[in-house]
């Protein structure tokens, strides 16, 4: 077996370092493979999936001790939403699965667990009294994650998107000393502290941010037993012509751009030339920490013809091939415990999907949680039917498409919407 | 390297004496290079910028072209988060094994299709240019399944074995020894030289051009991989440096002085790499008879 | 691929057929195979059967992906208006990338030719792109044109210049621009590499016989380039049909489906609507159109060589 190192000295010193030590890293390599001790097939492993943005110290300490108590090597692996998604569909395929994973919203664990990748936690959580599942949790969040009398995921946090982000003073300049609490009085603020450089709002370019403007108009995204979507008709042209109208209209807010992070208009408020912007408590650490100058008000969801906000927040999961399911329940248990929440709350601000959570009064006496709580108990009831026909992302990559062609490419509401549930529904057959 | 028949590398399409295409046409072209150096480079610098900044500059909306405060430790935070080292040796062992096989199977198999004629051949040679034309992802599936099955994944092999060796390179090598003259290969048979050794001692001291082009190239392109390792390994340990980026994305937003220090250091392999390599690539790939 | 060079001995084939010639025949190929041994064990396990494999997936659809359902797929994939757009703006996008790139590489190729001082730094910068990760130069374009939060907006204000939303109104121009961007450089180094094969006589006696620079270039210098601009077309044409990172980090297929290639309409069925029957057929339709016009693409190109 011959190698590169056969060329003449001189050449090869030419070719200088980096071959060489290439040539000795790789004959290393080859003549001594190198397995790690931690591989997912360890007997004594414990692999998790989570969301690197979601690495709070609470759930270290939680996960660490997990590990201490059962004489366990952990395997904590961060990523991107896309990728542990894309990580755990090849997962799937292939059988070689974590212990517990991160759910990326209500309804992808139903999508799993017909598919039979993830099991139902039903009994489980029956022979589970100090759980209290699901009587502590909020309705809303459990019921998304259920279908046919099955629970497919644990509701792990639970946000609701429409908080209404205000900066007081710039407010206070264009006269108002309250925030605005109806569609009338929010497009009245915007066009007031609308001038210079500076924009009443800033609308997001990502779908689920146009939830709280259709939930507040009654539109219900999907009932796929009647084969529907963003009915009523009128009710969800009338909420996503008012954003197209806040754009192009009456030019309170820019137009969003087509990215894969949703910050824009957190950076813009930030940056004070939004006075407003409509998001939930995940922006709460980037605002407080990129504009700590700026008096942050946070105000509920505003109200169209109700007042709704619309639900977020991730999940836990077991998938259906992990080596002990009741080990991963124990880690659930301990994650969603009360005294967890609490500290992940005190840590990050990230809200909770648990009733005594929303009672507690650390939770009540902080200006900012109870407008969140009170956000929470308005969340409107998503279908359960989507998930479990497994077109759940299919419809929703398709909604985005209508969305973004409505507030980026200025498209005439009526069409792309009546496009989208064309297409929604032969995805659906 | 004796008498090749080859153009003189240093004949620039010269002419006798300068003729101008139009008067001034000499500062017009350094002041396309500059603007197109500029367009080219600035961007890149930027990355330096955010590297430097602070969180709070980087969360705030107004972007910063340079820092109030630069943030050196903010390389020394990579390194805290997460084990970069590490990855940053997971890189390198991976785009290292990589190359070296690269190094070893393309030239090979560029020789036999350059200089062999055997039943077959061509069908051989198309098959291998079609390979050129499948996405990654389109064999990623079952490439895992099977590495699964075999215990691969998480491990050094499992990030090795589907590249070792690629139809790009191998045709680039064939191209290249496609102009080699035959004489001292037939002198060497005469001789009765096996064909191993007429490959190592005659053939492989002339490709040096071309085999400086392949490394940098090769390397390059697996240093900066993203898909496979990420779907290839399971444990932080093993992650290589592109996926170790990715941790400084918080759930809606990017972390990016983070993650733009961490690309420089990215990128710093790549460099040296390229430094060292770079006098060769013009004269290897002209060599190749790509033309 | 002949050229003025001198050409490579001619393959060996002999008229009469003495013993010693076939066994010297049978010995080359015996060591061919042996040779390719290798390769063929790799190449047969690592794409044949993983394409093979996918053919059989394009060939099932259902829930979990193993129920027969034949052609299905493709015909589906012809009637799929998402299909036909990702496919459509695909070829725009790999006509603009392919034909501005080879524009821009011949021009930077020409002028870093010339004995300029600083030839070798500018060669050098320009080629950084390439070198660099496409995630980093996806993130950092798409940080840059953000409209309202973008450094080059901001540079442009304070120049007093309007700010630009080429990632909004001109989403796929603007993808092609960041290919563009990207790999100048690269497409330089290879014309660079065609002009040096390029016999400096053939001016001379051009220039001797009284043409000016504009009719050398495109009468010596653009013809004798055609082999490598082929090259340059064929491998570029076949990275353009396959390009997935960009929309997926840049704008992740917007606004609406503005930018979603083919390649990452592929992933998206793939991963998010967990259709992998159907991503199959996708695949191997995406096969079969890079076969066809890169067989296209070197036919026209072997005719134009005959003519040179």
């Amino acid at each position: 077996m011959f190698t590169p190192h056969q060329l003449n000295r001189r050449s090869f010193l030419r070719l200088g370092l980096g071959v060489s030590v290439l040539g000795a890293v790789g004959a290393g390599t080859a003549c001594a493979p190198v397995t790690p001790q931690s591989s997912k097939g360890g007997a004594n492993t414990f692999t998790i999936y989570w969301n690197a943005g979601h690495t709070y110290k609470a759930y270290e300490a939680v996960i660490d001790q997990f590990g201490k108590d059962h004489d366990l090597q952990i395997n904590w692996q961060k990523f991107q939403w896309p990728d542990l998604t894309t990580k755990l569909v090849a997962d799937f395929k292939s059988g070689n699965v974590p212990d517990l994973v991160e759910e990326v919203t209500a309804g992808t664990g139903t999508q799993y667990g017909i598919a039979g990748d993830v099991i139902a936690i039903d009994d489980l959580a029956k022979g589970d009294t100090g759980m209290k599942f699901p009587d502590d949790f909020i309705d809303a969040a459990v019921t998304a994650r259920q279908y046919e009398g099955k629970t497919y995921s644990i509701p792990f946090h639970l946000t609701a998107n429409g908080l209404l982000f205000y900066n007081k003073g710039l407010l206070a300049d264009a006269g108002f000393a309250t925030p605005p609490t109806t569609w009338e009085e929010f497009l009245e603020m915007t066009k007031a502290t609308t001038k210079d450089k500076v924009t009443g709002t800033a609308l997001n370019s990502d779908p689920s941010y146009s939830a709280p403007f259709y939930h507040q108009q009654g539109v219900a995204f999907s009932d796929v037993t009647k084969g529907e979507f963003l009915t009523p008709e009128a009710s969800a042209t009338k909420a996503l012509q008012f954003m197209q109208d806040l754009i192009y209209a009456h030019r309170v807010s820019p137009a969003p751009v087509a990215t894969t992070d949703y910050s824009g208009p957190q950076k813009l408020f930030s940056a004070k030339r939004a006075a407003t912007f409509l998001s939930g408590p995940w922006d709460l650490g980037p605002v407080r920490q990129g504009s700590p100058d700026i008096d942050l008000g946070v105000a509920p969801p505003l109200k169209g013809s109700v007042q709704a906000s619309a639900m977020a927040g991730a999940g836990l999961m077991i998938p259906t091939k992990a080596k002990n399911p009741d080990l991963s329940w124990e880690l659930i248990g301990k994650l969603t415990a009360l005294e967890t929440e609490m500290a992940a709350t005190k840590e990050a601000g990230m809200s909770m999907p648990r009733k005594s959570w929303a009672a507690d009064p650390a939770v009540a006496s902080d200006e900012t949680l109870k407008v969140v709580a009170t956000a929470l108990s308005l969340i409107a009831k998503q279908d359960p039917e989507l998930p479990a026909s497994g077109k759940a992302n299919q419809i929703n990559e398709l909604y985005k498409k209508a969305y973004q062609q409505i507030v980026i490419q200025q498209h005439p509401v009526d069409a792309s919407l009546a496009d989208f549930r064309t297409q929604a529904k032969a995805a659906l057959s | 390297m004796t008498t090749l028949s080859l153009p003189a590398p240093g004949v620039r399409g010269g002419t006798l004496r300068r003729d101008r295409l139009f008067p001034g046409d000499r500062a017009a072209a350094y002041l396309l290079l500059i603007i197109l150096g500029l367009i080219t480079v600035l961007p890149l610098l930027y990355m330096i910028s955010l590297a430097l900044q602070t969180d709070a500059e980087a969360f705030a909306g107004d972007p910063v072209i340079i820092p109030s405060d630069p943030q050196w430790s903010n390389f020394a935070r990579l390194f805290e988060a997460a084990p970069f080292g590490r990855f940053f040796v997971n890189s390198f062992i991976m785009a290292g094994a990589i190359t070296i096989s690269h190094l070893i199977f393309d030239p090979l198999i560029g020789y036999v299709f350059a200089k062999f004629n055997f039943p077959g051949k061509n069908i051989a040679f198309i098959a291998l240019l079609t390979t050129l034309m499948v996405p990654f992802f389109v064999r990623m599936l079952p490439i895992y399944a099977l590495f699964s099955n075999l215990g691969w994944i998480d491990t050094y092999r499992g990030l090795i074995v589907p590249f070792l060796m690629d139809a790009y390179g191998i045709f680039l090598m064939r191209q290249f020894i496609q102009t080699l003259p035959n004489e001292l290969i037939e002198a060497a048979r005469v001789d009765g030289a096996s064909e191993l050794r007429i490959y190592a001692q005659v053939i492989l001291p002339q490709l040096k051009p071309a085999l400086a082009v392949l490394a940098l190239l090769t390397f390059v392109f697996q240093w900066n991989e993203f898909l496979w390792p990420l779907i290839a390994t399971s444990s932080t340990e093993m992650r290589t440096m592109p996926i170790g980026l990715t941790l400084f994305n918080q759930e809606y937003f990017t972390q990016w002085n983070l993650t733009a220090a961490g690309a420089l250091i990215l990128f710093i392999p790549t460099a040296i790499f390229f430094v060292v390599t770079q006098k060769f690539l013009v004269e290897g790939i002209s060599l190749s008879g790509i033309k | 691929m002949t050229t003025a060079l001198a050409p490579a001995a001619p393959p060996t084939a002999p008229q009469a057929r003495p013993r010693w010639e076939s066994r010297a025949r049978r010995r080359e190929a015996g060591t061919a195979w042996r040779f390719l041994l290798p390769a063929v064990i790799f190449f047969v396990a690592l794409f044949f059967v993983p394409i093979l494999n996918q053919l059989v997936a394009a060939a099932n659809g259902g829930v979990d992906g193993t129920t027969f359902v034949g052609l299905d797929n493709f015909v589906t994939a012809f009637n799929d208006p998402e299909v036909i757009h990702s496919f459509t703006i695909t070829l725009i996008y790999a006509a603009g990338s392919v034909t501005i790139g080879i524009g821009i590489g011949i021009l930077l190729a020409v002028i870093l030719n010339q004995a300029l001082p600083g030839r070798t730094l500018f060669r050098s910068l320009l080629l950084i792109p390439y070198l660099t990760s496409v995630a980093i130069i996806g993130l950092l374009w798409r940080n840059i044109l953000d409209p309202q939060i973008g450094i080059l907006n901001r540079l442009l204000e304070t120049v007093g210049l309007p700010g630009q939303t080429w990632l909004s109104t001109a989403p796929l121009a603007t993808i092609i621009g960041i290919t563009i961007w990207s790999s100048a450089g690269y497409t330089m180094v290879l014309f660079l590499a065609g002009l040096q094969g390029i016999p400096g006589m053939y001016y001379e006696a051009a220039q001797i016989d009284g043409a000016g620079p504009w009719r050398r270039f495109f009468s010596i210098t653009l013809p004798l380039l055609a082999p490598t601009t082929l090259f340059v077309s064929v491998i570029g044409v076949i990275g353009a049909l396959q390009q997935f990172a960009l929309p997926y980090i840049v704008t992740g297929g917007g606004p609406g489906n503005a930018t979603s290639l083919y390649a990452h309409r592929v992933f998206i069925v793939a991963f998010n609507d967990n259709q992998f029957g159907y991503a199959s057929a996708l695949s191997v339709l995406l096969l079969i159109v890079i076969l066809i016009l890169s067989i296209i693409q070197l036919k026209v190109g072997d005719r134009a060589n005959d003519h040179t």
